[in-house]
């Protein structure tokens, strides 16, 4: 204890900083609509959802915007596509936007009136090139005494190249990978004894792609979805370390989205950044699309995106060399939970000669 | 070893070491230690004298008459050749002098008092060679005025001649120069507070003496020195000097001196924050300050993020930082130069000196590098045991966090002749500090210098002086819950500078310098790995950054007559940035970014990028009003060509420096200043106001939401804006007098506006806004209270208005996430920031003359532990949302120290 005291009497200038909650003052500006508009070509993901900006300091719920009248237009027709309350503040559509025409989101509330800047509907996102391509992870780790060493670890990284057309050059992508592995309790047994499965997806940033990285006219070259390293011990816990690995699953969800739309989510990258760290951006603010027409003044937050939508899946197998890697597209779509486990039925008094243990129906090796 | 290394200083410490030890394995007697023998009955002293030339090989000059019908009685067995000559002519009316280390000089006591000179002269000296008596009409006295307790220079000292009236103040080293009749002459050597003392000297050709002055008895503040230099322009204004001496009274954190947090209690400096990394000057950003270590530039002046000050104030003769009317041989930065000069060995002897404290020590040996002292060296270090602390504890908080740093600074001396100086000055640290347990800052400067200085003739003055600098920072961030964000990040900055000035004094009255310097920059903005296996960063590398800078200059210093005094300079500025590297082209009438670029330029090696060049005019004026006082104006425009790209959510030492560019042109800024100065009659109250305006242009200004590390195209991200800064700065000081002190307030605004002519890039809809270093009230207030001849009190209070920042007012749910909405830029502000310190310090008896000296100083660095706050950001809270999927973002403020520091040091020379 008394060399503790010692310590901290010694050391505490060096140890007393630290970080608190911080509350100053802040002007209350807040009830301001925000409009989260996403509408796209997959009718069950269109949803327009009206709500309010609350100040800073307000932790109560968020305040839903109820009764509206949402419809978008199609720009230079009369054609409107109304939307339906489908729960408090959700505002749904029976019929999706056709890609290459252009609308517009209007709102009603009561007395005011809100519209949005026209956006065309892109036409449907492709890959042109999916595959992988050798790399050399890098990476240091501390020694503990404040000399980082690099260490180098070969690994694959997921590319894919990207059209770019007149109509279509901008790209927004969700990443998921699932580890598939396998557990024989018995090193004899023809079945394993479990199949299971986890998976990793970053949703801290939006993926974003656009001419920015363009490396040819027209296309955009070797865009990273993910990189993964052959030793796939690096993705289990320490406990797991019998594990086989049957191979990935890549889950790719592509949007086709507009020019502003891809400003607009780099924005709000830079604002989720935010995280006291050497790399926060300076302050972000985002800016929306839509305007008050009945109060030019009023600031309306939000966004109107119109965006096409397609999902990819691959499956990937990543053998040591001289064993050939395997890399090919599933054409099955069924809904696979983010992780789960199959385990073989133990023989019993009651049981004793239960069913083979049964893969997984979307399993795949 | 790193390809772009061009200079290694620890191999010039090492030299100096090296030196050190031969120095000491040759080290031999001097003359007046030469043991004399022999039994002497009843010799005259001429045949005594011839003796003793004959058998030690002495050489002894004297007159006949002058020795006539003395004899000699006296048996010697090794006697020091002193103490014989004190037994032969003891009581004798004679003195004597050595000289070339195997010479005396014999003269009569007869000339130290002639009659009608007014003084009494207590010391005796003869000044050139005996066989040149007479040769000479006139000559220069030269040398150095020191205090004789620490052999520290000290200026403002005055060497008066009563025959001729003629008197010189020493310089901030303590140098003066006087040309006299040659002949039997008189010298009084004066400085407030400290003992008048007289020589008598008998001055027969060019040559030097070195004065010592002891505080008087009774019981007064020691020095401290706040004015002008005698080599500064006497229309100097918006000037601060500082001595090491009075940069030592301050109470400090951790009971170092410290010359930052001494020179932010001027008016117009301001803190940056708690434990700033830097200081702004008159609104100026950190990266808009010079700070020239013997001529070479400081790119990061703190360790351990500014707990420390990067120089080791033992090894400080004097720091001069100038706001305004900045001499045209000075330029590159806009706001403000800091020139520190590290001090000169101690001619005399070797001493050592250094202080023990609770978290670190230094040392510092100096002394005569040779026989004949006229080449000095001076070596010093700190380092700290913080680290070793650390990791002795059981307390996980404790262990595993990293704070440690040392640095090393040595200086070499060379008299080569009477016309020849040369200085060596090299300089390297090292600093690892863990600010938050998940980021691990590496860092370090180093530095070398070499300044050749020529009296050409009595009136021309050539001065050399080559320097390099570079500064390093590689960041290590593991975060064990993120370990996907994990990363290194390495960056640095090579800077090689030559600069020849040559000063040309026609009279008195007028001075003429004139010159050129060179300059060249070689930045790597960043290379980035990923900090493990898994990991969400890519390694990445910016592509270097190669420049240089050049300036021709010239300035007149004159007065045209009692009252008014005039200094006119011109300098003319040209950069020119270097390939290899590629520049982007954007697309005409649209903002720069990533999306708009249509092409791009790429340049080899050595083909000239970009370059800029401009004219900087120079003026100063001073007028002395009737009062005393004086009213002094100034004028200066000045390019900076490189700026320092920082993160405001964290001030960091890895920020990076960038030189201008296609997209970013160089700063210039215009500034005028006014001021009245006023001293009392008696010298012991200063007083001044000064006003200014700053026309700042091209200032470098982050687009809404700029990402600014690892930005190859860092231009998208950033803009151009104008601003304006002005200010009012009140300053009162007592110089002497058991309490002493200052009190200093400056009333300023610093305000930008954004130039890009795009509504969507314009900050606050393009308004002017206050900058982030607007902070309107300062004020200073220092104390030092003499308790008796060896305790003394010192105290200093702050108070400075908040920093602005921005702030989140709205948020709401976007896909899921929370979006805030910001305030308009830095519409709010920091809590103001207060402290006050306190430290009393314990002196040795300063009449005792013991080979150990020292003093401890006790002190309390924010007395009252106020909370004060160094940033305030945004980010993602511990806990998650009410309810729903959004994540929690809250406010956070850092604090550094919210508490009282106690802390004892033991500061010691021998």
């Amino acid at each position: 204890m008394r060399k503790e005291l010692y310590f901290l009497f010694f050391l505490l200038p060096f140890m007393v900083s630290c970080e608190k909650l911080y509350h100053p003052a802040i002007d209350t500006v807040s009830g301001l609509l925000v409009v989260d508009a996403q509408i796209t070509n997959d009718l069950t993901r269109n949803m327009v959802h009206l709500t309010r900006t609350r100040s800073f300091y307000d932790d109560q719920a968020v305040r839903e915007v109820t009764g509206a009248v949402v419809t978008l237009n199609e720009l230079g027709t009369k054609v409107v596509l109304k939307a339906y309350e489908k729960t408090t503040g959700h505002y749904a559509f029976y019929e999706v936007p056709v890609s290459g025409k252009t609308y517009f989101l209007r709102i009603v509330i009561q007395n005011d009136s809100y519209e949005s800047k026209a956006v065309t509907m892109p036409p449907m996102p492709k890959l042109n090139n999916f595959y992988t391509t050798k790399v050399t992870i890098r990476y240091n780790e501390d020694s503990g005494e404040g000399t980082p060493r690099t260490y180098e670890k070969p690994g694959r990284e997921i590319d894919a190249d990207l059209p770019v057309t007149d109509s279509l050059a901008h790209y927004r992508f969700s990443v998921r990978s699932l580890i598939e592995w396998s557990l024989s309790q018995k090193p004899k047994n023809l079945l394993p004894d479990s199949y299971g499965w986890f998976s990793y997806q970053n949703n801290e940033r939006f993926m974003l792609a656009g001419p920015a990285d363009v490396s040819e006219p027209g296309k955009i070259i070797k865009y990273p979805l993910l990189t993964l390293s052959y030793n796939s011990y690096d993705y289990y816990h320490s406990s797991q370390l019998p594990l086989i690995t049957s191979g990935w699953i890549l889950f790719i969800e592509q949007y086709g989205i507009s020019k502003e739309s891809y400003e607009l989510h780099q924005r709000l990258n830079s604002q989720f950044a935010a995280s006291g760290s050497l790399f926060d951006p300076i302050q972000t603010q985002i800016y929306g699309n839509i305007l008050c027409k009945t109060k030019t003044s009023e600031i309306v937050y939000g966004y109107f995106d119109l965006y096409t939508f397609k999902e990819h899946r691959y499956f990937l197998k990543m053998p040591l060399p001289p064993l050939e890697l395997v890399l090919r597209p599933i054409y099955r779509y069924p809904d696979i939970p983010f992780d789960g486990q199959v385990d073989a039925i133990l023989p019993s008094a009651d049981n004793p000669n239960p069913d083979p243990i049964e893969k997984p129906s979307w399993w795949e090796e | 070893m790193n390809h772009r290394s061009i200079f290694f200083p620890y191999k010039f410490i090492v030299l100096i070491v090296i030196i050190f030890a031969s120095y000491l394995s040759a080290k031999s007697q001097e003359i007046q230690e030469m043991g004399i023998s022999g039994n002497y009955t009843n010799m005259s002293l001429k045949e005594f004298f011839v003796s003793l030339e004959k058998n030690y090989g002495i050489r002894i000059f004297y007159k006949q008459e002058w020795i006539k019908s003395i004899e000699v009685t006296a048996k010697f067995e090794n006697t020091p050749f002193a103490q014989v000559l004190n037994q032969a002519i003891g009581g004798k009316d004679l003195n004597f002098k050595f000289f070339q280390n195997n010479s005396v000089f014999i003269f009569p006591k007869t000339a130290d008092k002639q009659p009608g000179s007014g003084i009494e002269a207590t010391k005796s000296l003869v000044v050139g060679d005996p066989l040149n008596q007479g040769r000479f009409k006139r000559a220069k006295i030269h040398g150095r005025v020191l205090e004789g307790k620490t052999g520290e220079p000290l200026q403002g000292a005055v060497v008066y001649n009563p025959e001729t009236k003629v008197g010189v103040a020493t310089d901030a080293k303590g140098r003066y120069t006087l040309d006299l009749p040659t002949g039997d002459i008189h010298l009084k050597v004066s400085f407030m507070s400290f003992e008048n003392q007289y020589f008598s000297i008998n001055l027969i050709q060019d040559g030097k003496a070195d004065f010592e002055l002891f505080e008087k008895s009774f019981a007064i503040a020691e020095l401290t020195v706040v004015g002008e230099s005698s080599k500064a322009s006497k229309a100097q204004m918006s000037m601060i000097k500082m001595s090491s001496i009075s940069v030592k009274e301050l109470p400090v954190l951790m009971g170092e001196a410290d010359l930052i947090k001494s020179m932010v209690m001027m008016p117009g400096v301001q803190s940056t924050g708690e434990m700033s990394s830097g200081f702004n000057v008159r609104g100026g950003n950190t990266d808009q300050n010079l700070v020239l270590l013997n001529g070479a530039p400081v790119f990061n002046i703190t360790h351990m993020f500014g707990f420390f000050s990067m120089i080791n104030p033992d090894a400080v003769e004097d720091v001069t930082l100038y706001k305004g009317g900045i001499p045209a041989h000075y330029g590159e930065r806009i706001s403000s130069v800091m020139d520190v000069q590290l001090k000169q060995g101690d001619y005399r002897n070797i001493s050592i000196n250094g202080g023990i404290g609770l978290v670190d020590s230094r040392l510092t040996i100096e002394g005569p590098l040779t026989k004949k002292k006229k080449s000095t060296f001076l070596i010093g270090g700190r380092t700290t045991y913080s680290d070793w602390m650390l990791h002795q504890s059981r307390n996980p908080t404790f262990m595993y966090s990293i704070a440690r740093f040392y640095d090393i600074n040595g200086t070499l001396d060379f008299e080569l002749g009477a016309k020849n100086h040369l200085k060596l000055m090299g300089y390297m640290s090292s600093d690892a500090f863990n600010f938050n347990s998940n980021t691990l800052y590496n860092y370090g400067n180093a530095l070398g210098s070499l300044n050749w200085k020529v009296n050409v003739s009595d009136k021309v003055i050539s001065n050399l002086t080559l320097s390099y600098s570079k500064y390093n920072v590689t960041v290590n961030q593991k975060d064990p819950l993120q370990p996907q964000t994990d990363f290194t990040l390495n960056s640095d900055v090579q800077y090689g500078n030559m600069k020849y000035v040559l000063s040309i004094y026609p009279n008195d009255k007028h001075r003429i310098s004139t010159g050129f310097q060179t300059t060249g920059y070689l930045i790597n903005p960043g290379e980035i790995t990923p900090g493990q296996a898994i990991s969400g960063v890519t390694a990445k590398s910016i592509t270097l950054d190669r420049s240089g800078e050049a300036a021709l200059f010239a300035d007149d210093d004159f007065d045209l007559s009692n009252k008014l005094a005039f200094n006119i300079g011109l300098r003319y500025a040209y950069f020119s940035k270097f390939g290899q590297g590629m520049v982007y082209k954007y697309a005409p009438g649209l903002p720069m970014s990533a999306e708009t670029i249509v092409d791009s330029v790429i340049y080899k090696s050595g083909e000239i990028m970009k370059k800029y060049g401009g004219i900087e005019p120079r003026f100063s004026m001073k007028y002395t009003l009737l009062n005393g006082g004086s009213i002094r104006f100034s004028y200066q425009r000045i390019h900076q060509f490189y700026s320092q790209i920082s993160n405001n959510a964290v001030i960091s030492p890895a920020d990076y420096w960038k030189s201008a560019d296609q997209y970013l042109p160089p700063l210039i800024n215009d500034q005028v200043a006014f001021g009245y100065f006023k001293n009392s009659t008696n010298g012991k109250f200063e007083t001044s106001v000064e006003v200014y305006y700053k026309n700042l242009q091209n200032l470098m200004e982050y687009k809404n939401g700029a990402i600014l590390m690892m930005n190859q195209h860092v231009e998208t991200d950033l803009m151009t804006s104008k601003g304006f800064s002005y200010g009012i700065e009140l300053f009162a000081k007592k110089t002497s007098g058991r309490l002493n002190g200052w009190l200093s307030y400056t009333f300023s605004r610093t305000m930008r506006k954004g130039d890009s002519p795009f509504p969507e890039e314009q900050i606050n809809g393009g308004a002017y806004y206050p900058s982030v270093y607007d902070k309107p009230h300062d004020l200073s207030a220092v104390m030092n209270y003499k308790i008796s001849r060896r305790w003394r009190f010192s105290g200093n209070f702050v108070y400075s208005s908040g920093r602005p920042i921005t702030l989140p007012e709205q948020k709401y749910i976007f896909q899921g996430s929370q979006v805030v909405v910001f305030s308009d830029r830095n519409k709010y502000r920091m809590p103001p920031y207060h402290r006050m310190d306190v430290s009393i310090t314990l002196d040795q008896n300063l009449r005792t003359k013991h080979m150990w000296k020292g003093s401890w100083t006790f002190s309390i660095y924010n007395v009252y532990g106020r909370d004060n706050t160094y940033s305030v950001f945004y980010k993602k809270g511990d806990q998650s949302g009410y309810g729903t999927n959004e994540s929690r973002y809250d406010i956070y403020r850092m604090s550094i120290i919210g508490m009282p520091v106690p802390s004892v040091t033991y500061n010691f020379k021998f």
